[in-house]
């Protein structure tokens, strides 16, 4: 290595191998539990089984020995598979406090930077190459524990038939919104540390700012609002057919005119010829499901990563503006 | 912006109404002050008095307030003073983690004219082992490896804070001689932030005395010295002496002149002035005083009248002194 390359990765080797070697030992963690659980599931032929659904290559689940095998499958195994999800949020939060608030704070609470600082190299091109380094560090590991982990979440999810893809794992854990966030809290981190220039404090506001994000986009659910809902349409009086796994199912009446109205204005008509009338007076010529399938996951992950990253460019580009000024 | 720097290329520093305000405070005011390049520089004035605003301000870590500030020729912090200036911070930055080998492999890589040799050799003189950490090292080494540091970068001005601050009195020597046959050798520019006086006698030929954030003295050492008298004589009764702010039992012969400082030892009356165009009467006893007597008289009379003489650009108005 050279140059300002030589100097960051020298500064902050330490990190960058402890980081490494955490990140292996969850990479190993995960990648146990997903083999015992494939394993589980060949060694008592029930690979590909939705536990939900009565039958399974031709038998009752609710008989005998295959259903104590589910029961164990849908108790044991799927509690490790939403724990290990839980523990992968902790990821952008834990990258944010231990390598993005110290990358600059550290540098300007025991005022090395001075020294870096009146070297030959621009103050831009040291906190460039210095954000680069976490980025990719952050870009390194969080790929590698989400692509791993999203390997094992797509390929079971649907056997456990109750799990939905919109809870904050897996939507932040098992796709690309995952690193495209931690890649933010990284870069939001770096950014709280050159303001404060504190080491601590910088770590405990990029804890609860990072903790804040997976808050409100758990409570925001993103996979609603980021991509167009799909539409079913059936008579009046039935409920249209949908694919399974989806979500957000939403029941709305469509008139002649082609206004959509709420499904409220025939409520509680459990006789079906009382239903049917009231729809006729209400001029309703089809039902119709707003709804989105499990195919959304992917276009909404795509979105989320997609604005995640672009505020962290912005935030990157402003602390590049912001040293350029400080120092000129 | 760039043009208004343009054409003093000779001059090492040059600032124009240079100040830093910190908050609510001043830590620097109207400062305008030329050093002309291979000069080494003194920089006097007791702690707070703005020494260190200026070098930091030099070496590119903080910007003006008011003002302007150039190297060279040419603005600060641009890709080519970067190049040329060389700074050693007053708490001596370096980091904690590497050994002195990789301290030194920083300066390699981040300085594209590094001279390992010059800074290797700074360090061989002074006995620091390159394999040591750096969080091992007294602060006198540490003074020392930052000084080597400066050195390697092969700077056109060296800017060093209290360079000398914590070193016992052999390495002192060691490191000034070091520094003075580099400065020699290749025409650095030198500027030294001290208040050890002694540390500078007979080694800088050109001196800034600051004092509460303005500068009160500046010059060539020389032109200093010979703008000041120091007279002595029978104190007469009833002339009340070391009234400083306003010297008003001065005798009447001596109000001519502006008087520096004035002190009475019994009775003797010791008053140094800057000579005006008179000759002074009566039984007095003159001499050139020595550049720490001139220090330590501005010192200890805050309200002396400032000497400017770096005149600032050829084009600027004269300070009035």
């Amino acid at each position: 290595m050279k140059g300002l390359t030589w100097v960051v990765w020298r500064q902050h080797r330490a990190t960058a191998w402890t980081v490494l070697a955490l990140t292996a030992m969850a990479a190993c963690c995960v990648g146990y539990w997903f083999h015992q659980q494939y394993a589980f599931q060949q060694d008592h032929g029930i690979a590909g089984c939705d536990i939900l659904l009565p039958t399974c290559h031709g038998q009752r689940l609710t008989d005998g020995s295959l259903a104590d095998v589910v029961r164990v499958l849908d108790t044991d195994y799927r509690d490790v598979l939403v724990r290990a999800g839980y523990a992968m949020l902790a990821l952008p939060p834990l990258l944010a406090v231990f390598l993005g608030a110290p990358l600059f704070a550290r540098d300007f609470e025991s005022g090395s930077h001075r020294l870096a600082l009146t070297q030959s190299v621009s103050p831009r091109r040291w906190m460039a190459a210095k954000l680069a380094f976490a980025v990719s560090l952050t870009l390194v590991v969080s790929l590698v524990l989400t692509a791993l982990y999203g390997w094992w979440w797509h390929s079971t999810w649907r056997d456990f038939g109750d799990l939905v893809w919109d809870t904050p794992t897996p939507f932040l854990t098992a796709g690309p919104a995952g690193v495209a966030l931690a890649m933010l809290a990284v870069v939001v981190a770096a950014a709280v540390g050159l303001v404060l220039r504190r080491t601590l404090p910088a770590m405990v506001i990029s804890l609860a700012i990072s903790g804040g994000m997976l808050y409100l986009l758990r409570a925001w659910r993103p996979a609603e609002h980021l991509w167009p809902l799909s539409t079913a349409r059936s008579t009046p009086t039935h409920y249209p057919d949908l694919p399974r796994y989806t979500l957000h199912e939403r029941l709305r009446y469509e008139t002649s005119s082609g206004e959509r109205i709420s499904d409220r204005v025939c409520p509680d008509l459990s006789v079906e010829a009382n239903l049917a009338r009231c729809l006729r007076e209400h001029d309703v010529v089809s039902s119709l499901v707003e709804y989105h399938p499990a195919s959304a996951y992917w276009p909404t992950q795509w979105v989320l990563a997609g604005i995640c990253l672009t505020v962290a460019a912005a935030l990157v580009a402003g602390c590049l503006w912001w040293v350029g000024r400080r120092t000129a | 912006m760039t043009s208004e720097y343009a054409g003093d290329p000779g001059a090492a520093i040059v600032a124009r109404g240079l100040g830093k305000r910190y908050r609510q405070t001043w830590a620097l005011r109207e400062v305008t002050l030329r050093l002309p390049a291979g000069r080494i520089c003194a920089v006097i004035g007791p702690n707070g008095s703005g020494k260190s605003t200026l070098l930091a301000m030099a070496a590119g870590l903080l910007a003006p307030t008011t003002g302007s500030l150039s190297l060279f020729g040419e603005a600060r912090s641009t890709s080519a003073t970067r190049r040329r200036v060389a700074y050693v911070a007053q708490d001596k930055p370096l980091f904690p983690r590497l050994t002195v080998a990789e301290t030194l492999r920083f300066g390699r890589e981040l300085n594209p004219g590094w001279d390992q040799a010059v800074a290797e050799r700074v360090l061989r003189d002074v006995d620091i082992p390159t394999g040591a950490r750096i969080s091992t090292l007294s602060g006198g080494q540490r003074t020392c490896v930052a000084l080597a540091l400066a050195l390697g970068k092969r700077a056109d001005l060296l800017l060093l804070d209290e360079p000398m601050a914590d070193q016992d009195p052999l390495r002192r020597s060691r490191m000034m001689g070091a520094l003075m046959a580099e400065a020699a050798e290749h025409g650095t520019t030198v500027v030294i932030a001290t208040h050890v006086l002694a540390e500078l006698d007979g080694v800088s030929d050109h001196l800034w005395l600051f004092g509460a954030g303005r500068l009160r003295l500046a010059g060539d050492t020389e032109a200093i010295q010979s703008a000041h008298a120091l007279v002595t004589g029978a104190r007469r009764d009833g002339e009340r002496a070391g009234d400083r702010a306003s010297n008003p039992g001065l005798p009447p012969e001596l109000a001519a002149h502006a008087v520096v400082e004035a002190r009475a030892t019994g009775r003797q009356l010791t008053v140094l002035v800057r000579p005006g165009g008179t000759e002074l009467e009566g039984e007095w006893i003159t001499r050139e005083p020595s550049v720490e007597e001139i220090l330590l008289g501005y010192l200890r009379n805050p309200t002396a009248p400032p000497l400017l003489l770096d005149g600032g650009p050829t084009d600027a108005p004269e300070v009035a002194a």
